[in-house]
């Protein structure tokens, strides 16, 4: 019997070592045909509206498209929740879909995916996020299919790069100039004009006006020295509460906000680079700026005065606003996230926004936000005419003004459609019941708030917008989170800042060799500039020696001019790309 | 008569090998070690053909064979950064201590445990010891951090409010990073590190105490004559394998404690590397540094185990 036992147990792990080995795990293929008959949805032809000439849906007869997807598909949203447009797509042009959904760990999969064959790789895959060096690498290997090269078919994605963004056309033209990559989501702001995203989350200065007002400061501060002076009231005042929080274990880079008030170019997208083109387009290394030196100076102060705050976490700063014990400090949305918690403790606390600060001699720059979210890739498997069937099928899915519209509202008959003149036409009740929540998304596939790269037609934000304003004031149970006061004074703070938008930094597809020196040399770049700029925060080093313990050392030690060489010859070539 | 032919003409057996004779006693041991061999054969053995591409520039589309050669590119890379030297000391300090402060408490607890009488008392403390291994690092980061806060913790209230401390940052600051990090460990690795050391204990013949206390020795002379000695060859074979990992430091709970103020001492190889590969995707330059340590770790356990022999007759081999 113990012998039996011993084999026995020896064999189980045996087996159960290997189990993990060999068994690729096989995707579950899913074709959105599997979705309930329940939700059929009729095409527009089918409710008689005449206005199926503006879906203009390619004919993909026979066509199998496998696309390889994380499972959730944008935040908040998991793919089943999509399956129902994706079947009408499937409707629509007669191709099907095979899905190939990885849960989790998305990249490391796609890389080893990518190792394969070719031939067996998904037509289409998510690429993750947008990394230019990933991207890069996937396109030396020879791994994308160019989409240039299927302009002739994809006359959404053609419009797409060369009218409504040429910006980005710019920033994923490759070295050889080619594109890619098809950005399935972008979170932007461009030269000042907002589109598809709410401003309110990004770029506010929030404080007590209650505090405020009792200490006699009766509207919001718009310079660093009323700022300054409205802290240290309040610090004289309130001991105990925090003036301003801003800063999390990130370390320094909350304080960025402020280097806007220099002139400096705040890289709202990316909060760590501090690469930006200034208004002749030469690249410059913002710390090493003697504006720079201004910024910490002032920083520093407030740091030895007890105004800022170091080392909280992003929960403990929402929790310290929600209790009341802090002042201010630079989040998006407290007024929603917050507001309610704060007047069970104080019933006459409330918040108010206050625009980026300014300083004398500087105009006030605040960098675009250009988020790229993830991308689509199509495999260059040797198959000319299936690269061109899975671009067909992507020009059509999100960058069609079908496309555009079903993203968002879903399933195109359900609560939207194509009006006469092939304007969009939406059901108000519909829109109501998708704000209420009572259509789950899993019906239509709608998911109202998606910024794909239909942003570049944000009207249809502004139709939301507008719809959704509408039945709220109907409603009589509807209580809006800010007050009147709280909504005038965002719509004024939002104007000032947009204002001060300039262009976004771009990221560059390099070629290998400069990429290559850029990544040995901005790591130890990085570091040092990180290191040092904490220090002459927290006072640690002396801000008399910036010039030589800092800039010095940049351009001596670390190579700066030939990293600002290079970012110069891209972005030129940036420039020509996008003109 | 058949009986006595065959004793006459015995049939001709070979003798057995002793590999045969071994293997055919022992198979039952055999068969349970094997899935462990296995392992490190698959695991540890077969993955050590990875190291070349420490020389390589490796691509996912090329095969291991068709990737660039690029010789010392990567370690020359490596160490022409400004940071190499302080990464390499910073790894070789934390771990110092991890060594010093981290085995001398687990020998310390297992001693202690081993004089306690009351067994109840005794399976409930080891167990409060243990429990704290089984939290995730994050969390335990995560308490450090609540507790710490200069503002709202509970620790550092109480330093300010009881002890009249100043009010610090300690996570913003370089010279508290070590001790931090060492204590947090300990707290959380102590118990559970001295299981080892307690069996050690536990198999020291019983006999060795009771002629000890006849011959008048109290607790702390039977402590450092039998049960010390009794230990030395688990404690010489742990310090051995500690010190063959030297150069190696999880990034993980120093990338959730760390930020650039305490970069001067907490940014270790393991996170300079994590930097750097994060912006670049760059299986060589990782597979390169992460030789140069296993180099480096190879050597100091050979010297270790070298010095060990010659002093105290212990060696792993």
């Amino acid at each position: 019997m113990k012998k039996f036992l011993c084999l026995l147990l020896a064999i189980v792990m045996i087996v159960g070592m290997f189990s993990a080995c060999g068994s690729e795990e096989e995707p579950t293929p899913t074709t959105a045909a599997a979705v309930a008959e329940t939700n059929a949805t009729p095409t527009s032809g089918d409710d008689g509206s005449g206005a199926v000439d503006y879906v203009n849906a390619p004919d993909l007869s026979g066509k199998t498209i496998k696309l390889m997807t994380t499972d959730t598909w944008v935040a908040g949203l998991t793919l089943s929740d999509v399956l129902p447009r994706f079947k009408q797509i499937e409707e629509l042009t007669g191709c099907t879909i095979i899905w190939e959904t990885v849960t989790s760990d998305y990249e490391t999969v796609l890389a080893t995916r990518l190792t394969g064959d070719p031939s067996e790789c998904p037509d289409i895959v998510l690429l993750g996020n947008t990394d230019m060096n990933t991207i890069s690498k996937y396109v030396e290997d020879g791994l994308l299919y160019d989409i240039t090269k299927a302009y002739d078919v994809t006359p959404n994605i053609q419009k797409f790069w060369e009218e409504d963004r040429p910006d980005l056309k710019g920033t994923f033209t490759y070295t050889d100039g080619g594109i890619y990559n098809l950005l399935a989501n972008v979170h932007d702001t461009v030269d000042g004009q907002a589109k598809g995203v709410a401003l309110k989350g990004d770029n506010a200065l929030w404080y007590r006006a209650d505090i405020a007002q009792e200490l006699g400061f009766e509207t919001y501060p718009t310079t660093i020295n009323e700022w300054y002076e409205l802290l240290t009231a309040v610090h004289e005042a309130y001991p105990d509460m925090v003036p301003m929080h801003m800063w999390d274990w990130t370390g320094w880079e909350s304080a960025r906000v402020f280097t806007s008030a220099y002139g400096l170019h705040y890289n709202n997208e990316c909060s760590t680079s501090f690469f930006y083109a200034d208004e002749n387009g030469i690249v410059q290394y913002e710390p090493a700026l003697e504006a720079s030196k201004e910024w910490l100076t002032e920083m520093n102060k407030w740091y030895e005065d007890g105004l800022i705050v170091v080392g909280d976490s992003e929960e403990q700063k929402i929790g310290a606003a929600a209790n009341g014990t802090t002042f201010s400090g630079f989040y998006s949305g407290v007024t929603g996230m917050c507001e309610e918690s704060l007047k069970e403790i104080d019933p006459d606390g409330y918040f108010l926004y206050a625009p980026m600060p300014t300083t004398e001699g500087y105009e006030l720059t605040y960098m675009g936000r250009a988020a790229y979210g993830n991308s689509f890739g199509i495999i260059n498997n040797g198959d000319e005419e299936q690269c061109r069937a899975a671009l067909q099928f992507l020009d059509f899915a999100f960058f069609s003004d079908y496309g555009k519209y079903s993203e968002k509202l879903g399933v195109m008959g359900e609560g939207w459609s194509f009006g006469e003149n092939g304007e969009l036409v939406v059901d108000e009740a519909y829109v109501e019941a998708l704000i209420k929540n009572e259509i789950v998304l899993q019906a239509t596939g709608a998911n109202i708030h998606f910024n794909g790269p239909t942003i570049s037609s944000f009207e249809i934000d502004q139709e939301y917008s507008e719809i959704a304003k509408l039945i709220q004031e109907a409603m009589p149970d509807y209580e809006p989170v800010m007050s009147e006061e709280q909504e005038a004074n965002w719509e004024e703070i939002n104007a000032i800042n947009t204002a001060a938008y300039c262009s976004y930094f771009p990221k560059f597809f390099m070629s290998a060799e400069d990429q290559d020196v850029i990544n040995t040399l901005t790591a130890d770049l990085t570091t040092f500039t990180d290191e040092m700029l904490e220090k002459y925060i927290l006072g640690t080093a002396d801000l008399a020696n910036f010039q030589t313990e800092f800039v010095d050392v940049l351009y001596n030690n670390l190579n700066l001019q030939q990293i600002l060489d290079i970012y110069q010859k891209y972005y030129n070539t940036y420039l020509e790309n996008a003109s | 008569m058949k009986a006595i032919m065959k004793r006459e003409k015995p049939k001709e057996t070979r003798p057995m090998s002793p590999l045969r004779k071994g293997i055919r006693r022992d198979w039952q041991l055999i068969l349970i070690g094997l899935p462990a061999v296995l392992c490190i054969f698959i695991f540890s053995y077969i993955p050590m053909g990875g190291v070349l591409y420490a020389f390589q520039d490796v691509s996912l589309r090329r095969t291991f064979w068709s990737n660039d050669w690029v010789g010392f590119k990567w370690f020359q890379q490596f160490f022409s950064s400004i940071y190499a030297g302080r990464v390499i000391k910073n790894t070789l300090i934390l771990n110092f201590w991890m060594l010093l402060a981290g085995t001398t408490v687990e020998i310390l607890l297992a001693l202690t445990f081993n004089e306690v009488r009351n067994g109840k008392y005794k399976k409930f403390t080891q167990s409060c010891t243990y429990f704290p291994n089984f939290i995730s690092t994050t969390v335990v980061v995560g308490m450090m951090i609540n507790m710490l806060n200069p503002n709202t913790g509970v620790l550092s209230l109480l330093f300010q409010n009881v002890f009249g401390m100043e009010k610090i940052d300690l996570f913003a600051e370089p010279n508290a990073f070590r001790p931090m990090y060492v204590i947090s460990a300990i707290w959380q690795g102590a118990g559970w590190g001295s299981i080892i050391y307690l069996g050690s204990i536990n198999s020291i013949d019983q006999t060795l105490y009771e002629a000890a206390a006849i011959d008048g020795a109290g607790r702390l002379g039977r402590i450092r004559y039998i049960t010390l000695p009794g230990m030395k060859s688990v404690i010489v074979i742990c310090l051995i394998m500690h010190i063959g990992s030297m150069m190696s430091m999880g990034a993980g709970k120093i990338l959730l404690m760390y930020s650039p103020s305490t970069y001067e001492t907490a940014d270790v190889i393991s996170t300079f590397v994590y930097r750097q590969g994060l912006s670049s995707a760059n299986y060589g330059y990782g597979a390169a540094v992460d030789l140069f340590n296993s180099a480096c770790n190879l050597i100091l356990l050979l010297v270790a185990n070298w010095v060990a022999k010659k002093v105290s007759d212990v060696s792993m081999f």
